[in-house]
């Protein structure tokens, strides 16, 4: 009888501590998002579905889509992500695209007609130009996302190995 | 673990015997390197004289200069190539800088213990913050390949200590120290009788590797934390002696001195920058058909005898081939007694396999002076310091890459919220704008509204006063 009353106990004490601390100390979802954020290599290329490196982050946070779908990441992203997440490394999906190493565009000046599209393609503002201006990618702040490449009504855009990460 | 020196870890070395300094007679032709991106001055075919800058100066690179007089054979974007006229007819420098920043650029002054920076950079370094404080003065090669400051401190003391007293005028040092060990008793000597009474001569303990920087520096001052740290700076007693052949006589630096190490002896060559080494082949008769290491026996990185003497090159070592392959590690725990920065070379090495940044970094591995001391104990033959040297560059390689993504997401987050701000407002403006129309619409309805009041009021009184007349029959 005293076992029975002291296991119950015990478990409603447990009971209520877990309770307790469950809401008081409740995941937080948006910091979930900003760890896997900071885990993805931000060439916000849109491969991977999502129209950007962070709201892919927040699907994965959401639990909605699998962590292999990040080709600028590649292995070593996915590898970082299930130890965040405590999931299985799995390999790439080469659906959404394959490892490269990377690049950056480069506008073939004298045959750019100076349309404006692809600056508005560029989701971080590396190139620069204004209309009928010829236009010029800032290498620096490149990310080698190729969203440029498309909306290029002359194909005066070539993509080229990334200089050396050390600038 | 303290050794009975007074240094944490490190090795004791037999020097070996070593000779004055020769002259050799010139090349017959020398190739002469220029800064990377620099552009060179000189044409093939130009006659030039010894001590001629090669490339055309800027603000960031040291200047090369031809190292005899003669014809230019070849250029690249990375060297010169001049063949002698066998005259070594000087160039005449007349108009010179009037500051020793300057002055050290022109002159070509570079680091000639071994890293080859440039002079003129030190200098800049020390003009940001609070000026120079202390003046270290590097004269402990501690290398048992390296003898090249030794034979120069032993034979030209009095030129080394005026080049030391311009480079304390060049960093307007409160302090001088020279630091030497304590086994070169000659160059001690000579120093004595010409150091004047405010440079202060620490004798310090003949262990390798006491001559990197920052042991050298905590062993002659006693102070912690790193030279910048302590508004210190480092010259080489050799630099200090190009310094003086710069400041005095005008001669830009053309030659050096270089330590050849052969079958346990060593000789001592002044050399011109751009000698081939296949010259110094058939010039000392030393045969090159072993591996050859450029830099000292424990620093040293092998290198092809079709290369030149640069201004870096301090010693050059014919050693037979020897590859022992490396076992697994044993966990004996000798690297760790070893390491002079009190490192655990046998955890760093277990992180490298495979590469754990943040263990690494929890390590401090970036403390690692690379001195390969872990390397000459390890009875596994496991060459650490390349690892170590590897794993630096893999993290500062994911450091930098951390630095373009926080880059690439501060602007694609500046992006997205002025494209937000562009379209709340744009759909602001509509929104007024449809509210201004049903506003103005509105307007009129009332104003129609009034006047049809005002129509309606007028018309009341007017039937009303047609009412009171008609009821007046008087009036």
């Amino acid at each position: 009888m005293t076992g029975v009353l002291v296991i119950g106990l015990l478990a409603l004490l447990l009971g209520l501590a877990l309770g307790y601390v469950s809401t008081k100390f409740k995941s937080d979802d948006d910091s979930l998002t900003e760890k896997i954020d900071k885990l993805l290599p931000q060439t916000q290329c849109a491969q991977c579905g999502y129209p950007g490196c962070r709201p892919y982050a927040a699907a994965i946070a959401d639990g909605s889509v699998a962590i292999n779908q990040c080709p600028p990441g590649g292995d070593a992203t996915i590898a970082a992500l299930a130890s965040l997440l405590n999931r299985e490394v799995i390999p790439l999906n080469t659906g959404f695209g394959v490892e490269s190493p990377p690049v950056v565009a480069v506008i073939r000046e004298h045959e750019c007609i100076g349309c404006t599209l692809c600056i508005k393609a560029c989701p971080v503002d590396a190139i620069a130009g204004a209309a009928k201006l010829m236009h010029t990618v800032i290498e620096d702040h490149c990310t080698g996302c190729e969203l440029c490449l498309p909306p290029c009504p002359v194909d005066c855009i070539d993509l080229i190995p990334a200089p050396d990460c050390g600038r | 673990m303290k050794n009975n020196h007074g240094i944490r870890g490190g090795l004791l070395f037999e020097p070996l015997p070593f000779s004055d300094i020769e002259q050799l007679p010139l090349p017959a032709q020398v190739t002469v390197s220029v800064a990377a991106n620099a552009t060179v001055a000189v044409a093939t075919g130009e006659h030039v004289l010894t001590g001629q800058p090669l490339i055309h100066p800027s603000d960031n690179h040291v200047m090369s200069h031809a190292s005899l007089s003669g014809t230019v054979t070849a250029t690249t974007a990375q060297s010169v190539t001049i063949k002698s006229d066998n005259r070594d007819k000087p160039y005449i420098h007349d108009n010179k800088p009037a500051d020793y920043k300057s002055l050290f650029q022109s002159m070509g002054l570079v680091g000639l213990g071994g890293a080859a920076y440039p002079a003129f950079k030190k200098l800049l370094q020390s003009k940001t913050g609070t000026g120079v404080n202390t003046l270290l003065i590097n004269a402990a090669e501690c290398d048992p390949a390296i003898y090249c400051d030794e034979a120069l401190m032993q034979e030209r003391a009095a030129d080394v200590v005026k080049g030391i007293q311009v480079a304390r005028k060049a960093t307007g040092a409160a302090n001088c120290i020279v630091g030497i060990e304590k086994n070169k008793t000659a160059a001690i000597e000579q120093l004595q009788q010409h150091l004047p009474a405010n440079i202060t001569l620490a004798v310090v303990p003949a262990v390798y590797p006491v001559g990197a920087e920052q042991t050298l520096f905590k062993q002659c001052t006693g102070m912690d934390g790193s030279l910048q740290h302590n508004n210190a700076l480092c010259f080489n007693v050799a630099t200090c002696y190009s310094m003086y052949r710069a400041v005095e006589l005008s001669q830009p630096l053309i030659s050096r001195i270089v330590t050849l190490v052969h079958r346990d002896r060593a000789a001592n060559f002044e050399l011109r920058i751009g000698t081939p080494l296949s010259y110094l082949e058939t010039a000392t008769g030393t045969a090159m058909n072993s591996r050859l290491i450029e830099g000292g026996r424990m620093t040293g990185r092998s290198i092809s005898k079709d290369r030149f003497i640069e201004k870096h090159t301090n010693s050059l070592i014919l050693q037979p081939e020897k590859s022992t392959p490396a076992k697994p590690c044993i966990r004996c725990g000798a690297c760790a007694e070893v390491c002079p920065e009190n490192l655990y070379p046998q955890q760093l090495y277990w992180h490298t396999q495979p590469h754990n940044t943040v263990a690494l970094t929890g390590l401090k591995l970036e403390q690692c002076i690379e001195c390969a001391c872990c390397d000459a104990v390890c009875p596994s033959h496991i060459p650490l310091t390349g690892l170590f040297n590897k794993a630096l560059h893999t993290i500062k390689a994911e450091k930098d890459e951390q630095v373009k993504a926080a880059l690439a997401k501060l602007r694609y987050e500046k992006r997205q919220s002025r494209l937000n701000d562009q379209s709340v407002r744009e759909r602001k403006k509509l929104d007024d704008k449809t509210a201004d129309l049903a506003n103005a619409n509105q307007t009129t309805d009332a104003k129609k509204a009034l006047i049809a009041k005002a129509l309606q009021r007028s018309k009341n009184k007017k039937s009303m006063e047609a009412g009171v007349r008609s009821k007046d029959p008087d009036h």
